[in-house]
């Protein structure tokens, strides 16, 4: 590919790219979700600043999911689920009708639990969702494509194999294309459902290193399960915590303060092994 | 594994049953075929005079060729269209909907073919005749079966539809794309394979509906020139002579009867030549 002999004007595009947007401000008031009149989560409020990496950690089942996939509207999409509150990304309240869903989508990207690069060539994986915002000229798809793998660190992986399927690459590249993919749309906030769960060490060692040097671009909010995790790479720790079957958020501050010094016995117990 | 003998020895028992209704139902249509195949050249069956059973004139050619016309274009009408019927059913019919459009699909599939007789015979063959006469014809063939077999055509496309992985729409879903794009991109592609092998498997039905086909075909033994000329299938034929034939003319039914068993298994050779495990 002839872009490919441009790289160093690429990166001068990919550096201007970074300078050029800003990382979204998150932040979540009173949000309450429903599902079929069973209060999940009950009056969060949360918020995520500028280039950090939020974790959000506690128990299966504290609609840590729930709280994330409000953000960009992905529960709205089951039936009888309900979403109450406000959602503020750079003030903006995206919980109306009137925030676009398309906008909302491409300023906000998700990585699911299990990777799911589509069922077509890597290449494709991310040149076709930018087609399908109406990104016209192939030259600047396969320009993105290569900023974006070069990014994720996927490009020396995979350069010889761009016209192969995704699903032929290992879990840990297919979780990191499918990074590439949503920062291909040039999200401001990337939310991540326990991304690493699917994957080994060596996979997840990748992936973390990725997530601190994204967050110079993107504000990041990530569940996770692993609270060495969450203690390695989190600007701030939010715990969710289950009360009668609905999820609230007991603590949020910086990493050291929640894993040294709780405020709440919840998280110290939490933490201890004690309870969750 | 731990199993149960019983359990095992019943499930062993069906097996084999299966295996010897499957070589007796053979075996049978194959020797009763005999006398013919050995009495006469095979080759009879297409150079023969006509279809004169009385006389031992066999040409079974033109009964070929109508029965796979019934099959082919019926085919080639609602496929596309059970495609497009079973996408807009699950991707843009709001659920409530969908779920009674599905349900009546599949009360349609249900009727009797000798219902959709009855509406051919009383309703479309007249309608035809009035600008081509006689309306009996393969065109009323066609459009009988078409009928017919959509509902079914839907049920196959919509079941294979129902195994693409959520997680390929959620991830189409949270990066905003299109539906369309979705459907051309993600869905069709990842299935294609599968639903082509499930709509051959439904033209099956095609090749051996027999009741419809019977009544508003017109049943003429010709090689048709337009769509508007009567017909007779294989299977027609055999439905309307087994009653009177005897001796050669009862082995050629039964040859006919293999040559329908050759043509299913070619269907089914070409669904499983065409069918994929599904991704993951
Ligand atoms: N689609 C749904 N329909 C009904 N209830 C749901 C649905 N999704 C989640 N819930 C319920 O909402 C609550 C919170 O679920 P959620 O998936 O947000 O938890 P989670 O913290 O992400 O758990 P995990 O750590 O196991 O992923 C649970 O009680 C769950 O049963
Ligand atoms: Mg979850």
């Amino acid at each position: 590919m002839d872009f490919m002999k441009k790289n160093i004007k690429t990166l001068n595009l990919q550096e201007k790219l970074s300078i050029g947007k800003k990382a979204a401000t998150l932040r979540i008031e009173n949000l309450s979700v429903y599902y079929d009149q069973q209060l999940a989560v009950n009056k969060v409020t949360l918020d995520a600043n500028p280039n950090e990496i939020l974790a959000l950690v506690g128990p299966s089942g504290c609609g840590k999911s729930s709280i994330l996939a409000s953000i960009n509207r992905m529960n709205m999409m089951i039936d009888d689920c309900r979403v109450t509150g406000r959602i503020l990304i750079n003030s903006e309240n995206v919980l109306t009708d009137q925030y676009s869903l398309t906008k909302l989508r491409q300023k906000v990207g998700m990585v699911f639990q299990s990777p799911n690069p589509f069922p077509m060539s890597v290449k494709d994986n991310i040149c076709f969702p930018l087609k399908d915002h109406g990104l016209k000229s192939k030259k600047d798809r396969e320009v993105r494509m290569f900023d974006v793998l070069q990014q994720t660190g996927l490009w020396d992986e995979v350069k010889d194999r761009l016209n192969q399927s995704a699903l032929k690459l290992s879990g840990g590249q297919q979780q990191r294309l499918c990074i590439a993919r949503a920062l291909a749309l040039k999200p401001q906030l990337l939310l991540l459902d326990e991304p690493c769960s699917a994957l080994d060490p060596k996979a997840t060692e990748k992936i973390e290193i990725l997530l601190q040097e994204l967050k110079s671009t993107v504000t990041i909010v990530m569940v996770t399960h692993n609270l060495a995790q969450a203690k390695r790479i989190a600007e701030r720790v939010a715990v969710c915590w289950s009360f009668n079957g609905s999820g609230r958020i007991v603590e949020c501050s910086q990493t050291d303060i929640v894993f040294n010094r709780p405020a709440s016995k919840i998280t110290e117990e939490y933490f201890s092994g004690v309870a969750g | 594994m731990r199993t149960n003998k019983a359990v095992e020895l019943m499930l062993k028992a069906s097996a084999i049953l299966v295996v010897m209704v499957l070589i007796f139902i053979f075996s049978f249509i194959f020797f009763k075929s005999l006398p013919f195949i050995t009495d006469n050249q095979l080759s009879s069956l297409f150079v023969d005079d006509g279809w004169y059973p009385t006389t031992n004139n066999f040409n079974l050619f033109p009964i070929i060729v109508g029965s796979i016309s019934i099959m082919v274009v019926p085919l080639l009408l609602s496929a596309p269209l059970g495609i497009l019927l079973a996408l807009f059913c699950r991707y843009y019919a709001p659920k409530s909907l969908a779920k009674v459009y599905i349900a009546l699909i599949e009360l349609l599939s249900g009727i009797p073919s000798v219902v959709y007789g009855l509406w051919g015979v009383l309703v479309l063959v007249p309608w035809i005749g009035q600008y081509a006469p006689p309306g009996a014809s393969l065109l009323a063939g066609w459009i009988i079966i078409a009928i017919m077999i959509l509902p079914l055509m839907v049920i196959c496309v919509d079941n294979q539809l129902a195994l693409v992985p959520k997680k390929w729409l959620s991830g189409a879903q949270a990066l905003s794309i299109t539906r369309w794009g979705t459907i051309w991109k993600i869905v069709l592609p990842s299935c294609i394979s599968n639903i082509s092998s499930g709509l051959i498997l439904q033209t099956g039905r095609a090749l051996g509906e027999t009741m419809a086909v019977l009544m508003v075909c017109g049943n003429i033994v010709q090689i048709p020139t337009s769509m508007f000329d009567p017909i007779r299938t294989l299977t027609a034929n055999i439905a309307l002579e087994m009653s009177y034939a005897t001796e050669m003319h009862v082995s050629v039914l039964f040859m006919s009867g293999l040559i329908l068993l050759l043509m299913t298994s070619i269907l089914m050779s070409l669904a499983y030549a065409f069918k994929r495990q599904p991704v993951e």
